[in-house]
């Protein structure tokens, strides 16, 4: 409860010890949350992708093992557990069992800073300016005081997973998949952590409570042009990072059989598919964190006020914000399913191209615009803002010049690239340059 | 069965072993320093399995551990936003650019590892085992700071057995609290220079990167989608043999080697 700022877990180590009720809650997180409600979520995430995917190619989806099929994930985890474990008899077996287990911690550990409701409310003093607030400490494991940096580098330990389970198995295929993936994920790594850039100087903070904390203040950070484009970007980078439609090139079936974990069965290969759903679930809980203000409800800062010491309150408060958090995050990951079922997979000049020469460049852009909307709009408290009638002036000022910034800057990228691909360069695919190149070939 | 008997002891045993190690650890040196002790020896171990592994994978592996127990070192200091960057840069970055220097190489098992004779491994070992010495001195006989305007005094880091109270309205106060904000003020007033610098020489090697990654033909016609696998209607296998490759019109690298990859 006390641990507000800076109440994080080495420091309570170098002080001699944390209290029995920290230890208990740690205990909790761990034994319940981390080991029983997380991949029990990965699991119905399962059973809802295979519904849901099935209802948009028209079929049923699994509907025999309990009553809509509910029991399906349980079977599956027991056919799963059971089947032999096989290890190829080339591979190299300690990295071939160690890379699932690398991948699946670095996805556990990214969920331990993420606030899942509101959590206590503290009455923090600043040690340097004296100035005082009130703020939420977050429903948070662990709440770190450079939480979203420690976040992005237990999140690109996975690229090391995957690498080493291509590698380990000694197949073609294996080792095709994991350079496609290593490649994808470290592209795709750079325009994420750019997306958050401007988060980190709206709220000026790593602490992902504290970021939560200012939305509910000053409003969701996707209400703002450059808000808006890093979200998007942010959204796109993050299902590149999780090898989703349409980025799921290093598991494509049709060509590289399944890629990374083509020689893994039984549970091991579970381990991938728990990983995976995992960082599904990681990547959506960030975008509904950094962008959608946690378990905050838009326009509002309503459960914030009735949020006192009382446990009543506490309960009440949480058991709303942690409902609110998970209905954006479910509407994020059923965003995800419906891509992968609308989209095809894109070839990998596109892949690499698109997060080199349009989302990194872009983001880059997005950051002084979201400099300038930081002094035009959030230096001031909303309170402070000029008004006519019902309408922020400020706010509207910032979002018109931030505005045509944006799309002045989204332009420039666009025609830029167009000129650059345009270039004495045969378009891929461009049919009529190649029977005429063919024709050519012909007559000589 | 009774091999499978025979595992559960030996697990059973060896966790009971683990667990009056730890408890022996814990009860005679106080918890921090008994963690402190495990993380260092497992440094350790971790340093000498990269030194002697003959694979390069199993290396950099060894490798990306001792990164990882180093940042757990910067947690015991209180540093979080240093152990976070150390797993970010040392495991993020440079152990997957290790992970695809192995890959581009011929070598992409990592197994033949070039094993010379012993006179060519000396200089390295003095030079090593020199280094080695040079850093047992200087933190062995480091004297402390006496004190000045803007410093206090403190004691030898040899001698240093608890962290000294920290006033949390002290500057040092608030880095321990937020390390990533007194970081960046001091990077963006007092060392802005160096900061600057630094950008600049690795935009300098970005460049460079790049301009050595960039082919000079530029009359090259680019090879994408389905003019990559194109080949010359004239041009049949025996092409092959008379060496006369370059001339060939369409023929790039990419025509070669779907022509010399076909089965006969």
């Amino acid at each position: 409860m006390q641990s507000a700022t800076g109440g994080t877990f080495p420091t309570i180590w170098a002080q001699g010890g944390a209290s029995v009720s920290q230890w208990i809650a740690w205990a909790i997180w761990l034994l319940v949350v981390f080991a029983l409600v997380y991949p029990g979520i990965v699991a119905y995430m399962v059973w809802a992708e295979r519904k849901i995917a099935a209802r948009f190619q028209d079929r049923i989806g699994p509907n025999r093992v309990g009553p809509f099929g509910l029991l399906q994930p349980i079977a599956d985890f027991l056919k799963l557990i059971t089947k032999e474990d096989i290890v190829p008899r080339a591979a190299d077996r300690v990295v071939h069992l160690l890379a699932p287990v690398l991948l699946l911690i670095s996805s556990l550990l990214v969920l331990a800073v993420v606030p899942m409701g509101f959590g206590w409310r503290v009455h923090v003093v600043d040690p340097v300016t004296g100035a005082q607030r009130n703020m939420l400490t977050g429903l948070v494991p662990v709440d770190l005081p450079s939480g979203l940096l420690y976040l992005i580098a237990v999140s690109s330990m996975s690229a090391l997973g995957v690498f080493l389970a291509g590698w380990s198995s000694r197949n073609k295929y294996s080792l095709l998949g994991a350079m496609r993936a290593v490649a994808q994920l470290v592209s795709y790594e750079v325009p994420q952590v750019l997306a958050t850039v401007p988060v980190i100087l709206w709220a000026g903070s790593l602490s992902l409570p504290r970021i939560m904390d200012m939305q509910v203040e000053e409003g969701w950070f996707l209400f703002s042009p450059p808000g808006l484009v890093s979200f998007g970007i942010l959204l796109i980078a993050s299902i590149a990072e999780v090898n989703r439609t349409p980025f799921d090139l290093p598991e494509a079936e049709s060509e590289i059989i399944a890629g990374f974990h083509t020689e893994y069965s039984g549970m091991r290969f579970g381990l991938f598919f728990l990983a995976e759903y995992m960082n599904v679930f990681a990547v959506s809980c960030l975008a509904a964190l950094l962008f959608l203000g946690g378990g905050s409800l838009p326009f509002t800062s309503f459960p914030k006020g009735i949020l006192t010491d009382s446990p009543a309150s506490f309960v009440f408060v949480n058991a709303l914000t942690v409902g609110v958090f998970f209905s954006k995050v479910a509407f994020f990951i059923f965003l995800m399913f419906w891509i992968r079922a609308t989209l095809p997979r894109m070839r990998v000049d596109q892949l690499m191209g698109f997060a080199w020469k349009s989302l990194v460049p872009l983001s880059i852009l997005n950051l002084p615009i979201a400099a300038i909307w930081l002094e035009m709009v959030l230096r001031e408290p909303p309170a402070a803002h000029a008004s006519w009638m019902f309408l922020d002036l400020t706010w509207l000022a910032g979002v018109a010049v931030t505005g045509v910034l944006e799309v002045v800057s989204i332009w420039l990228v666009y025609t830029i690239n167009r000129a650059a691909s345009g270039a004495g360069v045969v378009a891929p695919g461009d049919g009529a340059a190649i029977a005429a190149r063919r024709r050519s070939l012909a007559a000589r | 069965m009774s091999g499978r008997l025979r595992l559960l002891v030996g697990i059973v045993v060896g966790l009971g072993i683990l667990a009056a190690v730890e408890l022996t650890l814990f009860l005679t040196l106080g918890p921090l320093r008994a963690l402190f002790v495990q993380i260092a020896g497992l440094g350790l171990l971790a340093a000498a399995g990269t030194v002697a592994s003959r694979n390069l994978v199993h290396a950099a592996l060894f490798l990306v551990a001792f990164f990882f127990l180093v940042a757990c070192l910067f947690v015991l200091l209180e540093a979080e936003f240093m152990a976070a960057m150390q797993v970010l840069v040392y495991i993020g970055a440079v152990a997957i650019l290790m992970m695809f220097g192995i890959m581009l190489t011929r070598n992409i098992q990592g197994d033949e590892t070039t094993a010379g004779h012993w006179i060519r491994r000396l200089p390295p070992a003095v030079v090593s085992l020199a280094l080695l010495g040079l850093l047992i001195y200087g933190i062995n006989d480091e004297k402390g700071h006496q004190g000045d305007r803007m410093t206090p005094a403190r004691p030898a880091w040899g001698r240093t057995v608890g962290r000294p109270a920290l006033d949390p309205a002290s500057p040092r106060g608030a880095a321990v609290e937020d390390m990533a904000k007194s970081l960046g003020v001091e990077m963006m007033t007092r060392w802005v220079v160096p900061f600057e610098v630094a950008g600049l020489l690795l935009t300098a090697a970005l460049v460079g990167a790049i301009a050595l990654a960039m082919s000079d033909k530029a009359d090259d016609t680019p090879r994408r989608g389905a003019l990559a696998t194109l080949r010359p209607v004239s041009a049949g296998p025996g092409d092959l043999g008379n060496g006369d490759l370059p001339h060939a019109p369409l023929q790039t690298t990419a025509t070669a080697t779907a022509t010399a990859s076909e089965p006969r």
